[in-house]
């Protein structure tokens, strides 16, 4: 009986109009898509690849006379194109584009993205990527098909799921069989799943093969573990918009209230409550620290350590002579005070990524935001992509120093060489044996693990409701 | 008998469900954000009269022209509160110096960075959200709706020609958005008066009336088209749903596929600074060589710097021959940097243009899409958008042109420009010049120049003279005259004027599909 049904109710749906009108869609939409991701990512590439050179090119010159390139030893560390970014952008075209590393303050500090010019010789180029997404802005991205091209077709596959066979009379007809109401329910459940499901394939498919033709990416079992991860995971969240507008339409007594209810849900939960949790950002308790008060803080903190090796202090010390210059216990002080400038740096970046991390968490009524967060979880894209990368640049910081110290320095103190660079001598140093960056992938486990709480909602989201419906069902008034 | 139906029309709509349920929602979403918004605006416009008060507090002691910045700030506009656009995250301010022609802001509106990934609802997305979608609500069932139920034939047996069924729907579907609409504004201004977030002068209420205008304009159109559809369909779902198709296709979907190619396009093109910078950066380093080399100075010679007015100024204990030499070449410098800040910013005038002209093409395919088009019309009304941001940087190069020519008329760069004071030395310091200079065993050579490090420098560090500071009273300010309302209105003239066009050739078009329309049931 079961079978039956679900084989009725497939037949039903796969010929009906809308089917075709959305798979139709769905496919244009992957094409269109692509073909602008396809320059986009060349695009980015490029870029990528050219920093790469600068950067080899500043560490040879830094190599051949470092006194004299140590100001200049300027590192940038933008974050490398992926070509996951086609399945979830993760908004990270207007993230910052990464981290810069200035090797004779030891410091590591975010990329800004208008950046100001202070002249030309000390020129900082502007990032090109200023540009300003306006309030209804998205990433065409597949996930982008998904959050919104294929939950409304959920929603439109199954606001009638029981008014209409109501109307029509079928219902009746059907629960007077010996078939269970949960097993018509459970089969209307599946057969619309597998409806939109079909599009879905059709259009990874279709985009796999796209990226291919473009050369944009090799095909490998990791890729291929992604694409399979996101089709499951985008089944997930659709499925909820499947039960919630059999939800809308056990509630409703006809197919029209049910139709106008599921799509003011729909636009809630998808449109506005995503966007609208943006508004908790401007309550005070997220603000961030201005310039003057963070150089506030690094004044306090310095003070406080000069206040510590107060006692130490040659008498004569002033900061405006050069006595002390190499001085060992200057050289111990100015390195903890990089280090409270570096610290305070690293605090109000972190309070930054928790105050987006407390916005995530706010946000867990929509299930459009949790998939999107899980997804660019999975993939690596977006703010985990940032923070891992984070922790990579300021990981090479460190052994970039100690591996300079190790060789160069002669005393264990200097830990930021500028001020001790005559430390650094004018022997050359071995570029070939120089630390290079190489950003790593995070681990696919890693990734599966930042995503596991948003899936975990999610999934609970489809319990709870699957529970709601079958419950409610179980009542439902046939005639 | 239109009144009538208007009358109906409107009774019907604002006591259904779906109209109290949006309504009800939008006015919730509303007072949040317009709350939330003011409070930003507040915060925003005490940043902007700090930022003056201390970019003109830091004009009184300037001791050369080198320590001179000149901060422009961008007064925040009252109307950000309901289209926040992006002013937000664009930034506040501008830092000019004679070295650079700005062509970015930068500053703190935007603090997190990171908070780039989320954006901001206000007013105007509660427009284009849940208003479109009442409008399309209140219309999918104009015709089909009737039919279904039985009553168009019933009216139509009447002695009613159809045009005016049509007219009266249509009114009666106005009204219906016109008076919640207005419900929305007038709750807006009130919280923003209650809140103290803008002042509610006569101008704010008259612009606001102008973009209620348009966004009853906007929903008008949407209304059409939902008749229009309503009459060529034959049950109200189909008519529903072709509709909601149609909203995310036209609101969502093709709005982001033009923006991000256009974006892209422009990150692709408007490349020519990025490509030439460094060349041109190495050049202008070979060429400030070049003049080294001609203008070089017999060693030993040192130099002492003095760094408390947050720049670089030459301290009065410094040799002669050293004043006169930064006497000579700061001029000649301030020519090559006057120089290539108007070449560099010829490179980004360059890239602007390409990204303009991209973003031109954008906008006019956006203009005859209803949703992407109000959105514009909004910023431009609200003067918070690309169009407000690129304005206040021309007018930053112009300024930038003036504050130059007063530079130079003032002859900053020549002993002005590093040496502070009186040209002459008191014979203390001339004493303590002459002191340095014998004591050669205190000279270090790092780099390319000799530094003195020898048993007087404290003393020569410790000294403070009175530096007489600069008079900066005539210096040119900058005047940032806002959009009046007449040239928003000229800007924004082209999509008021498709949106306008398409009010009516929606309605002709609906007028007619309904001419043909079959009212009995069941065909």
């Amino acid at each position: 009986m079961f079978k039956q049904i679900f084989k009725r109710q497939l037949t039903e749906d796969i010929l009906s109009y809308r089917f075709l009108v959305n798979l139709i869609l769905i496919l244009f939409t992957v094409i269109g898509f692509s073909l602008i991701f396809a320059n986009y990512f060349r695009d980015l590439q490029e870029r990528y690849a050219k920093t790469v050179v600068e950067n080899d090119k500043r560490l040879a010159d830094f190599a051949r006379e470092p006194i004299s390139n140590v100001t200049n030893a300027v590192l940038e560390f933008p974050m490398e194109p992926r070509a996951e970014l086609f399945i979830s952008e993760g908004s990270e075209d207007r993230l910052p584009p990464g981290f810069f590393f200035i090797m004779d303050r030891d410091i590591v500090k975010i990329l800004s993205r208008n950046q100001e010019t202070g002249g030309i010789l000390m020129y900082e180029p502007v990032s090109k990527m200023t540009q300003f997404s306006s309030n209804l802005s998205y990433s065409p991205d597949l996930m982008f098909i998904v959050e919104f091209l294929l939950s409304f077709f959920a929603i439109v596959l199954s606001f009638n799921a029981a008014t209409e066979e109501k109307e029509k009379g079928t219902l009746r007809l059907v629960l007077s069989n010996p078939a269970k109401r949960a097993s018509f329910l459970l089969s209307k459940y599946l057969s619309t799943l597998m409806t939109i499901g079909l599009p879905l394939l059709l259009g990874l498919i279709l985009s796999i093969l796209l990226l291919l033709e473009f050369g944009i990416m090799p095909i490998s079992s990791s890729v291929i573990t992604e694409f399979l991860l996101f089709f499951l995971v985008s089944l997930v969240f659709v499925s909820a918009f499947v039960l919630l507008g059999m939800l809308c339409s056990v509630f409703s007594q006809s197919s029209k209230n049910s139709l106008v209810l599921s799509l003011i849900v729909w636009v809630f939960l998808v449109v506005v409550f995503p966007k609208a949790f943006g508004l908790i950002l401007n309550m005070k308790r997220f603000d961030i620290p201005t310039e003057e008060q963070i150089n506030k803080r690094i004044d306090s903190r310095r003070a406080k350590i000069s206040k510590k090796y107060k006692d130490q202090m040659p008498a004569d010390y002033s900061s405006n002579s050069y006595k002390y210059d190499r001085d060992p216990l200057i050289l111990t002080i100015t390195a903890e005070m990089n280090k409270a400038r570096q610290d305070i740096n690293d605090d109000i970046l972190r309070k930054k990524i928790s105050t987006i991390q407390t916005l995530r968490a706010v946000n867990f009524i929509s299930p459009a935001s949790l998939y999107g967060y899980s997804v660019s979880s999975i993939v690596g894209t977006g703010l985990s992509h940032f923070q891992h990368l984070w922790t990579q640049v300021k990981q090479y910081g460190s052994d970039f120093i100690s591996q300079i110290k190790g060789e160069k320095a002669t005393r264990e103190h200097s830990s930021p060489f500028y001020f001790d660079y005559l430390a650094l001598g004018e022997k050359k140093l071995e570029f070939n044996a120089l630390l290079k960056f190489k950003e790593k992938e995070t681990r696919f486990g890693d990734r599966l693990n930042d995503s596991l709480p948003y899936l975990g909602l999610l999934a609970l989201y489809n319990l709870f409701l699957f529970a709601f419906v079958f419950y409610k069902f179980q009542n439902y008034d046939v005639r | 008998m239109i009144r009538t139906i208007i009358k109906r029309e409107f009774l019907d709509n604002i006591l259904s469900f779906k109209f109290i349920a949006c309504v009800l929602v939008a006015l919730v979403i509303i007072s949040i954000c317009t709350a939330v918004q003011s409070e930003d605006y507040r915060g925003r416009l005490k940043n902007y009269d700090e930022g003056m008060a201390s970019a003109r507090e830091k004009l009184t002691d300037v001791p050369t022209y080198s320590c001179l910045t000149v901060e422009v700030y961008k007064r925040p506009s009252p109307l950000s509160i309901f289209v926040s656009g992006i002013e937000r995250k664009a930034g506040s301010h501008v830092t000019i110096t004679h070295m650079d022609i700005p062509a970015s802001l930068k500053g703190e509106a935007v603090r997190n960075e990171l908070a780039d990934i989320v954006s901001q609802f206000d007013f105007s997305s509660v427009i284009v959200v849940v208003f479109t979608i009442l409008a399309i609500l209140l219309s999918y069932n104009a015709i089909t709706g009737e039919k279904d139920d039985g009553i168009l034939s019933l009216v139509l047996s009447n002695s009613v020609p159809r045009y005016r069924l049509l007219l009266g729907k249509y009114l009666g579907g106005l009204i219906s958005l016109a008076v919640p609409l207005a419900l929305c504004f007038i709750l807006g201004i009130f919280i923003v008066y209650f809140f103290k977030g803008a002042d509610v002068n006569g101008k704010f209420l008259f612009t606001m009336a102008w973009y209620y205008f348009l966004a009853l304009l906007y929903l008008s159109c949407i209304l059409l088209i939902g008749i229009f559809v309503s009459a060529r369909t034959k049950s109200p779902f189909s008519s529903l749903i072709v509709l909601l198709g149609f909203y995310i296709i036209f609101t969502f979907l093709v709005p982001l596929g033009v923006r991000s190619y256009a974006d892209r396009e422009i990150l692709r093109k408007a490349t020519f600074l990025e490509n030439n910078v460094y060349s041109f950066v190495d050049e202008k380093i070979k060429n400030s060589e070049a003049l080294n080399e001609e203008n070089r100075l017999n060693p030993p010679s040192w130099i002492l710097f003095d760094y408390s007015y947050q720049g670089y100024v030459l301290s009065r204990i410094n040799p002669k021959r050293l004043v006169d030499y930064y006497k000579k070449i700061t001029s000649l410098y301030q020519e090559l940097n006057e120089d290539y800040a108007e070449k560099i910013y010829e490179f980004k005038r360059k890239d602007q243009q390409t990204e303009e002209q991209i973003r031109h093409v954008q906008n006019l395919i956006l203009a005859f899409i209803p949703p992407p088009s109000f959105e514009r019309i909004s910023e431009l009304t609200a003067d918070t958008g690309e169009d407000s941001l690129n304005r206040f940087l021309h007018n930053t190069a112009r300024y930038w042109d003036q504050y130059v020519g007063y530079l130079s008329e003032k002859d900053a760069f020549g002993l002005k420009y590093f040496f502070p004071g009186p040209e002459k030395l008191t014979p203390y310091e001339e004493d303590l010049v002459r002191k340095i200079s014998d004591d050669r065993a205190g000279l270090i050579t790092v780099g390319s120049h000799v530094d003195y490090r020898g048993k007087y420098l404290e003393e020569a560090m410790n000294y403070k003279p009175r530096i007489p500071f600069l008079n900066l009273d005539d210096m040119p300010r900058f005047i940032d005259s806002g959009q009046t309302l007449v040239q928003k209105i000229r800007d924004s003239f082209f999509n008021i004027v498709v949106l306008v066009l398409y009010n009516l050739g929606f309605f002709v078009l609906a007028h007619f599909s309904f001419n043909a329309y079959d009212p009995r049931q069941g065909v």
